[in-house]
């Protein structure tokens, strides 16, 4: 499904380009979850975001599904690939405002992807206590971050990127996410790619990671290596 | 009712005795103005001669390159006045702002001095640079707002526009809540001045009309079209402005550049 091949991140400054990580390489096959570890500031955003084209990519190729993902119209690819980042981001206005954002945009609507039955997601992801109405503002991480995973899944992606999204949240909300992104997995051809620092949510998610380093990715089983 | 009196430089001296008055306060109450205020008064003269020998010498010549090129300098020090006012340095900005400064303010007075006036031809140098200079003064309020509001926005709600992106949304989409508020904003003086004329203000031109000895009614007729042709300026100013800055902030069909809008 997702292939890096040789890829280098690098962070663009006004006029040079500081390298962070190269010789990246890594291929995700369907109805898997690839746990990526690492230093801070050694890239794993900055990947995640090249391949939904938020970040460019120094040098190398990442393939999406055998096609290089500037290949993609820019909506088709991010309505196939879905992003979570560590913070949830909500637009002002209530959970259901934020649930619905994405049918609001002409790709999506173009797509014409179901809306779905917003009350039994909510209950899907333990958040049955919480009101459509409820103005989005007043939830608290753990709850926001789970409307963020559940609007990202809205349009029926294939591949998920999840930039530690538990970073920071109750072991119950962690617990919900990992489960809910378990159960999400096996449906149809979906793969995750979930960057992790905590060894909690690591030992949830249950596969082995690779570390991610300056020279490239390492098979890394030694869940104690992760800070 | 009567026709206007001419002023002679006679008059100016006397009425330079008014900048000596101002000195005078000055130094009683020491403000250390003096040099300022006449350096001020003298910039008033020179620049107002200028004008007056330029617009004299164009009014006289009667051509339309010459009409249209003195309105296109009047453009681009708007332009410039306009992008001096920016805070944030977009790359590109400049031919933007030039761009949609010359562009909407050409076609509102056109359409003033051709269709509503009348005029004939619709560049009659007395009609047309006035009624340019008017737009210009304008939308170049309107357009520095609405430009500074939406760049502000961009890099203030940066994670808002990713998080619209990374759903689908196109850089339209993505952007909307902040283009409509920069354009709203870019539209708020005029609107505001609509909402007083004639009561805690009489604008400049109808005063000068008055002063030339116009009949009120005719004064205020003409004022009631400046007011509406203003109205239109600012708003397709502020709205062609925040379409092409959009256009440089996401590039690549989606690849939002807050970057730019940073610095």
């Amino acid at each position: 499904m997702l292939d890096i091949q040789d890829v280098t991140i690098a962070v663009e400054t006004d006029k040079e380009s500081r390298i962070l990580a190269s010789n990246l390489n890594l291929t995700l096959s369907n109805g898997k979850v690839q746990v990526i570890v690492g230093k801070s500031g050694v890239g794993k955003s900055s990947l995640l975001r090249s391949i939904v084209r938020l970040h460019p990519v120094h040098s190398g190729t990442i393939l999406y599904n055998d096609k290089p993902v500037e290949n993609y119209e820019i909506t088709e690819l991010r309505t196939r690939i879905a992003y979570l980042p560590q913070h949830p981001v909500m637009i002002p206005g209530t959970v259901n405002n934020n649930l619905l954002l994405p049918f609001t945009f002409r790709k999506v609507k173009k797509n014409g992807t179901k809306t779905p039955d917003l009350a039994r997601l909510l209950e899907e992801a333990d958040l049955g206590h919480i009101s459509l109405d409820m103005q989005a503002e007043q939830l608290s991480g753990g709850e926001a971050q789970r409307i963020a995973l559940l609007r990202a899944l809205m349009t029926e992606p294939e591949l998920l990127l999840l930039d530690e999204p538990t970073a920071g949240l109750d072991p119950a909300s962690t617990s919900t996410i990992v489960e809910y992104v378990k159960k999400w997995l096996p449906k149809g051809s979906r793969a995750a790619l979930w960057i992790v620092h905590d060894r909690d949510t690591l030992e949830k998610i249950g596969s082995g990671p690779v570390r991610l380093t300056a020279n490239g990715f390492l098979q890394d089983t030694k869940l104690e290596r992760v800070e | 009712m009567g026709p206007s009196i001419p002023l002679s430089f006679t008059d100016i001296a006397l009425a330079s005795g008014f900048v000596l008055l101002a000195g005078v306060v000055s130094l009683f109450l020491r403000l250390g103005m003096e040099r300022t205020l006449l350096w001020a008064a003298l910039r008033t003269l020179i620049q107002l001669g200028i004008a007056g020998l330029t617009l004299g010498f164009v009014f006289r010549l009667n051509s339309w390159y010459l009409v249209c090129g003195l309105a296109l300098i009047m453009a681009l020090m708007a332009g410039r006045e306009a992008i001096r006012r920016q805070k944030n340095k977009l790359p590109g900005i400049w031919w933007d702002t030039m761009i949609t400064i010359t562009l909407t303010s050409f076609l509102v007075a056109v359409l003033v001095t051709g269709v509503v006036v009348g005029a004939d031809p619709w560049w009659r140098p007395s009609v047309f640079i006035p009624i340019i200079g008017m737009i210009l003064g304008n939308s170049l309020n309107g357009i520095s707002i609405s430009l500074e509001r939406f760049l502000n926005s961009c890099k203030t709600q940066k994670s808002q526009i990713e998080a619209r992106l990374l759903l689908g949304a196109n850089p339209r989409e993505a952007s909307l809540p902040y283009a409509r508020e920069a354009v709203r904003a870019g539209m708020i003086p005029i609107i505001n001045a609509m909402m007083i004329v004639g009561i805690v203000s009489l604008p400049g031109m109808m005063t000068g009309q008055l002063l030339a000895g116009a009949d009120p009614k005719d004064a205020v007729l003409y004022q009631i079209v400046v007011m509406y042709m203003l109205a239109a300026a600012s708003s397709l100013g502020s709205m062609f402005i925040i379409l092409l800055a959009r256009r440089r902030l996401f590039r690549h069909g989606g690849t939002f550049q807050a970057k730019c809008a940073v610095n």
